[in-house]
Order: structure tokens, then sequence, then C-alpha cells
């Protein structure tokens, strides 16, 4: 291999740190008009009253938009393909304004210093209504008799199989545990932008960083109430998104206020709006129970998901789902059983990220496997290796084979590598610097296989300078997807990756795809372009068979050339075939669709040490190991960056990240970046990384997705180390200090050991536990046991 | 926007006269340009980054005048601040980023007034004096805790500047300190932070006297009067380790009742006194019995 599994830098690294590249705000567009914002300032309340009149006394203002003046068009900011039925409860400017941030009107200026100050002069009128700032309060809400409005539960999935409550009655131990993970905020370095232009055959052309165009296309089709066809998307260059820019925002006003002024505007939010108008990750609350033979068979498990999905319906509803998936695919589980309940309240919307609802799913399962661990005085890494699937088991849920899943080599080699028994042992609680070490595993999916039409359609072509053309809807969020398909490329025609000439992603040249999400660019896209790349070099050594008067089979594509196998001498460069091509009606391009065929998990075990300052909550991560089973590290330079970024957005979520809603107002505490603190550089430990290489078939030269799990078990690692430096069970994230401090201050030893217990139920029926746990082993046939699965969705993947 | 750059203090005095009421100082803008992003600016906006006499350090024989519009980044190398104030320089070390440094001036500190400020708790604790040009014309040398009266208050009127401060000289036996506590370790505005200066005898393990103030602890530096009492005349041991976080933990009690901050801060700043004394006298000592029970 020349390419694969070689460091490759970013393609567009270099622009990128000399300041190059031009990002949508870099790029001055003629005649532009800008946009102010107006937010709403109440958590739900209606629009009485919107007084404008001084705001359009300000020189330069064009146009204020509102709810009177713009589409009442209800949409899914989430669909990604037309005819997408989803829930549809956004519009441009609702007349009830639902969040702190909603939007209430927009000032279109000459310049933006203009929009802003006009846009300060407008007061709103509401008639405030009551807010649910939590998801257990929107609950209660739909309880009680007579409530007014839509409902807050926003949907349901449940799953049962086996026998769940049999094998909780005969179980030894019960442990049960409630983990509470906080709304977290993107952080990208780009805030949320798009610009939006009057073309001169009526459509409207959209700019903006994008996850998909066509998602962006279709959802602003649906808010202006055209068609597709009449709007045109081309994605900028993207500074970050990790699924913050998934889910178009700004796009469907942008375009309509370009339509409607036939002149070009453009919208740039800044940090704070970014944070309190745009998406956020959803917060979970879970309340799991699991079942344990004192050997540390897991005998049952039952979770229980509340998740606060914010105002809109967006890309909530596939939560309960996406999460469901995750319970289904790491651990040997006989009988479970599952609801996920998505829920609807007023506070700044959900929307994609990093994850899709692995992180959350996962600090809940993998903090109550140390718990259950803990009650059978096991350890944890022993108990995880117990109960752990192997390679080739079959979703119970979802009858998906899980493929070359190898969570048990990422543990075994982990804990090996970060010597996890001799750290584990020498754990200090006596002084004021408590360490302690944990764990936490991880899986997460790769593509949206079966549901959703995966597929990616790439067409690669030669052209006269001899390097190749991709016309493929690749939206490189930054994280070098790009890069790697040009090493696959570069691979299977013999060229280099700098060889490979991506096309500007235009929805109106490249044909219809997904997008970057669900974790599919380098084993589905990567696949797609592996075939194109293969196809044409059939296609490039047939033609060349013809120049040449040769059988293709006797020709070798090599280093920009083609040649015969014999002689060296007797062949024709790229460069020429091409020419040859160019006058003879002779196309040399192919286009290859690649539809997946599976859906293999990606696996990962994170490991870490932490020391805990017992006055005043600070925690220091001091050392840090990741393990991840990726198949094949196509570039491992790239898998390093993916990895220690995911960590770093981990830990920030274990320890500080939190937008934390205030529960009366339902204002954002953390709105701003000196509130809002995510993991700087002094506070990163040095993360050695572990590749667990075996090769998925089915991927890309065995490759799996890295990019998304890489954060997965960084949040559970921590707060289970930082549990076991304590000798406490944390579970309400994130572990600030003060948080910290609290949890040691409401339990003394004594209290806590009691408090233990209660979690356990003892059960003394010996007999029957014995024989469930035979019955565990006869029955131990993967695919083979009978499941029960209930939701108002089909059993797709969720991303 | 309209904006002026004086080059000296004459300069500057025209320009007050002429917009006094109308106009705002900016020297490193870390905090004022974020304040108006966006929104309108006053008439003038003068920036004093710039204008000689507010941007030099020199040393006089009581100790150091520093210009207002001398930088964090400045303070925290400048050979004679690190040999009169060394405190000073240690917790100009820990404002921000090294960005945020390059540009935030200690003036600013001051005019700001933000309860989480690093460097007032060390003026204070120095007896720090300050000037201020007032727009009438006048000359004032005051306190800090005559400067800075509340949470973003202070005692300037419009168009008056803070030109001097005056930090005394740390006495050769005497050994000083500044510890402070943020959500991270840099970049973060402090939970808690505490500065000291120590009259001590390291020969006899004798301290004299122990004066600290704490910032973070209320709208504004709160200087601790009752260490003065627990920290006279003895030695710096166990006992008076314990005996000084006593001290503070009730100070939190009486600064902070009832706030939703009280039960945290009245247990981290026992960490921050022990990481205090710990700097100030190179002894780690256990933590206090006192927080012991409360584990």
């Amino acid at each position: 291999m020349k390419h694969i599994s070689k460091p490759h830098p970013i393609l567009d690294g270099f622009e990128k740190v000399t300041g190059t590249q031009d990002y949508l705000g870099d790029i001055k567009i003629d005649g532009m008009l800008h946009t102010q914002l107006v937010f709403s300032t109440v958590a739900h309340g209606r629009i009485l009253h919107i007084d404008t009149e001084a705001a359009r006394q300000v020189g330069g203002v064009v146009e204020i938009f509102d709810h009177s003046n713009t589409p009442a068009n209800t949409y899914n900011s989430t669909i990604w393909f037309e005819d997408q039925q989803e829930p549809e409860d956004e519009r441009m400017f609702p007349r009830i304004v639902r969040h702190i941030g909603d939007r209430v009107a927009a000032v279109v200026a000459e310049t933006a210093q203009a929009a802003r100050a006009a846009a300060d002069l407008i007061t709103v009128t509401y008639e405030e209504r009551p807010a649910f700032i939590t998801a257990q309060a929107a609950l209660a809400d739909d309880d009680r008799p007579k409530r007014q409005g839509g409902a807050h539960l926003a949907e349901v999935m449940r799953f049962d199989y086996g026998d769940t409550d049999g094998a909780f009655a005969a179980a030894d131990v019960v442990t049960s545990s409630r983990v509470t993970t906080p709304r977290t905020h993107h952080c990208a370095i780009e805030n949320h932008i798009c610009s939006a232009l009057p073309e001169p055959d009526g459509r409207i052309l959209i700019l903006t960083p994008c996850q998909s165009v066509f998602s962006v296309q279709m959802v602003t089709a649906r808010g202006l109430g055209v068609s597709a066809s009449k709007i045109r998307v081309i994605k900028s260059a993207i500074g970050g998104s990790f699924g913050g820019k998934a889910e178009p925002v700004l796009d469907p006003l942008c375009a309509y206020f370009a339509m409607v002024l036939q002149r070009p505007v453009g919208i740039t939010f800044d940090r704070k709006e970014t944070f309190t108008a745009t998406r956020t990750r959803s917060g979970a609350i879970g309340n799991i129970r699991t079942a344990v033979s004192r050997d540390g068979r897991i005998l049952a498990r039952d979770t229980d998901v509340q998740i606060d999905i914010g105002a809109y319906q967006t890309g909530g509803g596939f939560l309960p789902g996406s999460m469901s998936q995750r319970l289904c695919r790491m651990y040997d589980l006989q009988n479970q059983r599952y609801r996920g309940r998505a829920v609807l309240t007023n506070t700044v919307p959900s929307g994609a990220f990093r994850g899709y609802g692995s992180p959350q799913i996962h600090l809940i399962s993998e903090i109550n496997i140390d718990h259950t661990a803990q009650a059978i005085d096991m350890d944890p890494v022993a108990f995880r290796l117990k109960n752990l699937i192997d390679p080739g088991a079959c979703d119970p849920v979802t009858k998906i084979d899980v493929g070359n899943a190898q969570i048990r080599a990422c543990v075994e080699q982990g804990a090996a590598q970060f010597d996890w028994q001799t750290k584990r042992a020498t754990t200090d609680r006596s002084s004021r610097f408590r360490r302690g070490v944990g764990m936490a595993c991880a899986t997460h999916i790769n593509g949206c296989f079966p549901g959703y039409h995966e597929a990616t359609t790439a067409s690669l072509g030669l052209r006269g300078d001899g390097k190749f053309d991709l016309t493929c809807a690749l939206h490189d969020l930054g994280c070098g997807s790009n890069t790697v398909l040009a090493q696959i490329i570069a691979e299977v025609l013999d060229a280099t990756p700098t060889d490979v000439v991506f096309c500007e992603v235009d929805s109106d040249v490249c044909a219809y795809d997904l997008g970057t999400r669900a974790s599919r660019m380098t084993y589905i896209a990567g696949e797609a372009v592996r075939r194109s790349a293969e196809a044409l070099k059939a296609h490039l050594l047939s033609i060349a068979a013809l120049v040449l008067n040769q059988s293709a089979d006797r020709l070798v594509l090599q280093t920009g050339g083609i040649h015969t196998k014999d002689d060296p001498d007797l062949g024709l460069s790229l460069t020429e075939l091409a020419h040859w091509a160019e006058t003879r009606d002779t196309t040399l391009e192919v286009t290859e669709t690649y539809r997946a065929t599976a859906n293999p998990g990606s696996y990962a075990a994170h490991f870490a040490e932490v020391e805990v300052d017992v006055l005043t909550g600070r925690v220091k991560v001091l050392s840090y190991l990741a393990a991840h089973d990726l198949g094949r590290a196509l570039n491992p330079q790239l898998v390093q960056g993916q990895i220690q970024g995911g960590v770093q957005m981990g830990l920030g979520y274990a320890l500080m990240e939190d937008i934390s809603p205030d529960p009366q107002t339902g204002a954002l505490r953390g709105d701003s970046l000196s509130r809002y603190h995510v993991i700087n550089a002094p506070e990163m430990p040095k993360v050695e990384v572990l590749l667990v290489e075996k090769g998925e078939p089915t991927g890309p030269y065995g490759a799996k997705a890295v990019g998304e799990i890489a954060t997965i078990p960084a949040a559970p690692a921590i707060v289970n180390a930082v549990s076991h430096a304590l000798g406490r069970n944390l579970s309400t994230l994130p572990l600030t200090q003060d948080r910290i401090i609290a949890a040691l201050s409401s339990m003394d030893e004594r209290q806590k050991d009691a408090h233990q217990r209660s979690d356990i139920e003892q059960n003394r029926q010996c007999t029957e536990r014995s024989e469930s746990m035979h019955q565990w082993r006869s029955s131990h046939t993967p695919g083979a046991r009978s499941g029960h699965f209930a939701s108002e969705r089909d059993g797709a993947l969720f991303s | 926007m309209n904006a002026a750059r004086p080059i000296d203090l004459n300069a500057l005095s025209v320009l007050v006269r002429a917009h006094k009421d109308r106009l705002c100082f900016v020297a490193g803008g870390t905090d004022l340009i974020i304040a108006h992003n966006g929104s309108a600016w006053p008439e003038l906006t003068v920036d004093i980054s710039r204008t000689a006499g507010l941007t030099d350090i020199a040393d006089d024989t009581e100790g150091m005048l520093i210009g207002a519009a001398v930088t964090m980044a400045t303070l925290t190398n400048h050979p004679g601040i690190l040999r009169a104030a060394p405190m000073l320089a240690q917790a100009a070390t820990q404002v921000g980023s090294v960005q945020i440094r390059n540009r935030a001036t200690l003036g600013g500190n001051i005019a700001s007034a933000m309860p989480a400020a690093d460097l007032l708790p060390v003026l204070q604790c120095l007896g720090a004096q300050i000037d201020i040009f007032r727009s009438s014309g006048q000359h004032e040398r005051l306190l800090l805790n005559q400067v800075v009266l509340g949470r973003g208050q202070t005692c300037l009127g419009k168009g008056d500047l803070i030109t001097t401060i005056h930090v005394p000289r740390v006495p050769s036996n005497h050994a000083s300190a500044f510890v402070k506590l943020g959500p991270r370790e840099v970049l973060s505005i402090a939970t808690l932070n505490l500065a000291a200066l120590a009259d001590y005898d390291r020969d006899r393990n004798h301290l004299n006297s122990l004066r600290v103030v704490a910032g973070a602890l209320g709208p504004t530096p709160r200087h601790l009067h009752a260490v003065e009492t627990v920290a006279q005349d003895r030695p710096v041991d166990q006992s008076f380790a314990d005996d000084f976080i006593a001290t503070l933990v009730s100070a939190v009690d009486s600064a902070i009742p009832g706030r939703a901050s009280h039960p945290y801060k009245r247990r981290a700043i026992a960490g921050v006194g022990l990481d205090l004394l710990a700097d100030l006298f190179g002894v780690e000592f256990d933590v206090p019995t006192l927080m012991e029970q409360q584990v």
C-alpha cells in the first residue's frame, strides 16, 4: 500500500493555518444587505405586538420581517430528502415563541451597524405563557388533565426482549442508577452564517457552511413554499460543525429575504446568538436498572430515558431510536427493556451533535456498569469482559450484524497498556488529592443502513492534465474526510492524494447524497469513491488497450501512465490518454453508486486516571488512553487528531460544559465562551492512542468510522474515574467543582454505604439463579432470541 | 466611531476639556470592546494605550509607580515589579490568556471593578494608592477601596482617568503570594482568589503578622481582618494552619451567607488557603481536621 495506512496531512491544512482559506464571512458579495435578528426574551409567549416604527426610521434599513410578512409554512429543519415526513413545528418567525432566543423579527439593512441599531429599537409585547424548562416539568404538564397546547411528548421508542421481569426477579443483585447529562454546545470556531443571492433565472443561490446542500435545499423549499428546484445551494468552506450546522437554521430566512428584496442578503450570527438560537446537544435523564449474578453475568437491564430536545422537534425525534441501538450492540444481554422519550421543553432546540445520542446513552449505561461492578465487588474491566459481545454478534432488536466487533480487544489491550490493574489498586483515599482510575466502552454506527437509502454516488474522471476530477457531494467539515477519500483514490489509481480535484459541493452539480452525518464518510463515501476509482481504472485500461492495441489484462496502471506488463516502454501517459480521448468522442469518466449492505459497529474503550482535590473539587486528568476498533486506520495521523479532539470534547462534557438553562427563566447561564467552559490546552492530558486494526470486511480497505465514537467513551470514563477516586457514585453531569464538593459534603462514608445497600436488592433464591445461568449458557446463540420491538418509527438505524 | 490617541497627558487633558461627558477611555479594550459590540460608541473614544506617562513603570523611594496603561504582560516580567512587588507579577500571570495579557491593563482592571478581578486583592493587600486625574483638572490620590466601590462601580465620573498606581515596595523580610481558583487552570474567571503579605522571620519560623485580602468574595476585595488576630506572633506550624483555615472559612460564612456559592466557597477556600500557605512559607500543611470532618 502506498497511501493507505500512511499519515498524510489534511489537504487544505496549509490554507487554514496560514489564514488564506476564504470562509463565507471573508467573501465580499457586491451589494449584499445585512441582517440583524431580534430574539425572544421570554421562554414561552404569544407575540401581541411588534413595534418597528422607530427601527424603520434608522438610515439604511431596507425591510423588517416578522411573522406578519413572512410565510407561515411549517417545516422541520432536520429533513434531508424530498418528501421526508417529520413533524413540522418550525416556521421562519413564529407567532408563539417557544424559547429565549426564538426568532421574532429581522432587520435587513445596507450595513450591519444599521441593522443592529434598528434591531435595538424594536420593542415586542408578549402575552407570556407557562414555560417548561425541564423534561420532567414538561411531562408532568402532559399528565395534567386541563392542559393547553400540544403535547410535550414528541416521540416514544420502546423495546422489550427476553423475559426482563423474570430475570430481575431471579437476580442475585439489582443495581439502579440515575444519570443526568447536560445540554452542551458545539463551539465550532466559525459561528453560524449564511448568504443568499437572487440568480438571473429567478432562483435563489444559497452559500452556506453546511453538512448537506440537499438538506438546506429541501428545508428552505418547504419554508418558502417553493419547489426545491428553485433553490440552489453551494457549500462554503466550513469552520467546524460537529453537527451544529447539520440543520439549516438561517438558510430559509436568508433565502426568503433575498427572494423578496431581490438583492443578496447575508446573516451572520455572533457567539451568543449561536449559543442561544441554533442547536445544542439534548439533555438526558436516564434511570437504569441492571440485574446481575454474583459471578458477574448481566441477566437483564431496564433503561428509561427522558430526552430534553428543546423547543422544536428538529431531529430530536430520532434520539430515542438512536439511543436504543447503542444498548443492543455492546453487551450480550438475553433480557432487556427500554423506553426512550423525547420531550419538548421551552429551551433552545437540540439537534445533531457528534454521536447523536450516543454520548448520553453511554454515560447512562457505562456509569451504571461501574455501579454494578462495584455492587458485586468486581473489577470494572473484568466485569465488562465477562459480558461484552463477540465479533459477528447480532443486535437482538434490529437483527443487524455488528460486524467484526473488536471491543474485547480494545478493553484487553487497552487495560494492559494503561496498566489498569496496578493503577486501580494503588488508589490513595487519605490525602487532599485523591487519585482514581476509570474506564468506559462505547459503540457507534457506520452510516444509516438499513434506513434512508444509505448510498453515495461518485463520478470520477481523468482530466487533460493527468489529475482526477471527483464530482460527489462530499461535505468535509474540517475533519479531513476529503484527504482520506483522496488517499483511497490515489491508492487505486497509483496517484498521489493531491492529484484528486474535488468539485465544489453544489446541489446543481452533484448527485444526491445524505451529507456528512452518521459517521458515514469513510465507511460509505470511502467505499463509493474506492469503487469509482476501481471502475475508472478498468475503464482507462480498456481505452488504453485500444490505443496500444493490447489486451487490457496485459496492461498496468502505474504512476501516471499505462504500460504493458512485459514491456514498460510500451505504454502511454495518462495525459496522452486523456488527449487521445478528447479528440475521439470518448469520455474518461465513470459514475458509481454504492449502496450500503451493512452497518457494523465501531468500538472503543477509554481509560483515565484522575486526581481530585477534595477541598476545591478540581479534577486533573493525569493520564489517558483511548483504544479504538476502527477496522483499519486509513490515515493514522488524522485518526490521532480525531481521537484527541474527541477526548477534549468528552472531558469537557464530563467536567464543565453546560449551557445550563435557568430552571425558572429558561435563560442560558452558559451562553458565551467566558461562561461556557471547554477544556483548553493546559487541562488536556497526553492522550495515548491504541488502534485495534483487525479489518471490517465491508469497509473500504477494512476501515470503519472513528470521528464520532472518539468522543463517546471519554465522559463516562472520566466520571467513573472521579467516582473511583472519591469512593462516591457521581452521576449528575457535568462534574463541576461545586458539584463534586456538594456530593462529598452530602454523604459521609457510612451514609454512602447505606445508600448503596438500598440500591441493591438482594435476592436469596439461589436455585432459580443457577437455573437461569444454565439457561443463559444453553441459549447463547446470537440472533436466536425472541425480540419485541415497538416504536412509532420503522427499525432503521438513526444516526 | 470617532477615536483619538493623545500622545501625552497634556494632549489628553485638551480632549477631556473639549468632550468631557461625551468620551470614553480605552486602553486594552478587553472588556470595553466586548461591552460595545454592536452598540453605539460615545462621541469620542480616547485610546490611552500609547499615551506617554501612562505606559511606564518607574521606581521611587517607596515603591513602584505604574502607569495605568501598563499591560499585564509587562507586569509579569518587569524586573522592578518582580523585585518590589512579586505578587503583582504573580497575579498578572494568571489573568486571561497570552493574548488578553498583551492587551489588558492594570488601570483597566481597576476601572472595570469586577468582583473576580485578579489584581484588585493584590493592590489592596499591598496598600496601593491610585492617582486620578479628574475631568475638572484636579489630581487626587486615593486608596483602592476608595476607588472601587461595588460591582462595576468606581468613584470615576465621566472623563475621569486613572493615571498612576503607587505600589509600596514589599520589604525584604516579607513574603507575599497570590493564589487563584477558577473552573480551569488558565483562562478562567476566578471563583476565589487570595492575596497575602506576611512579615515572616524564616530563620526562626516566626510569623510576625499576616495580611490577607480575598477576591470574588463579595463585590469588592475583602480584607480579612480576622486573619491578623490568629496570625500574629506565632510559629508557622500545623496548629497555625488549622486556625488560619478556620478563619478563612468563617470569613466566607460572614461574607456570603445564603448565596448559592456559599457551601462551595467555604470549603474551596480551605484549598486555596493551603496553597497560599505553601506558596508563602514553602510548607505543605495537612488538611485541617475541621475540613476532614466535612468530607
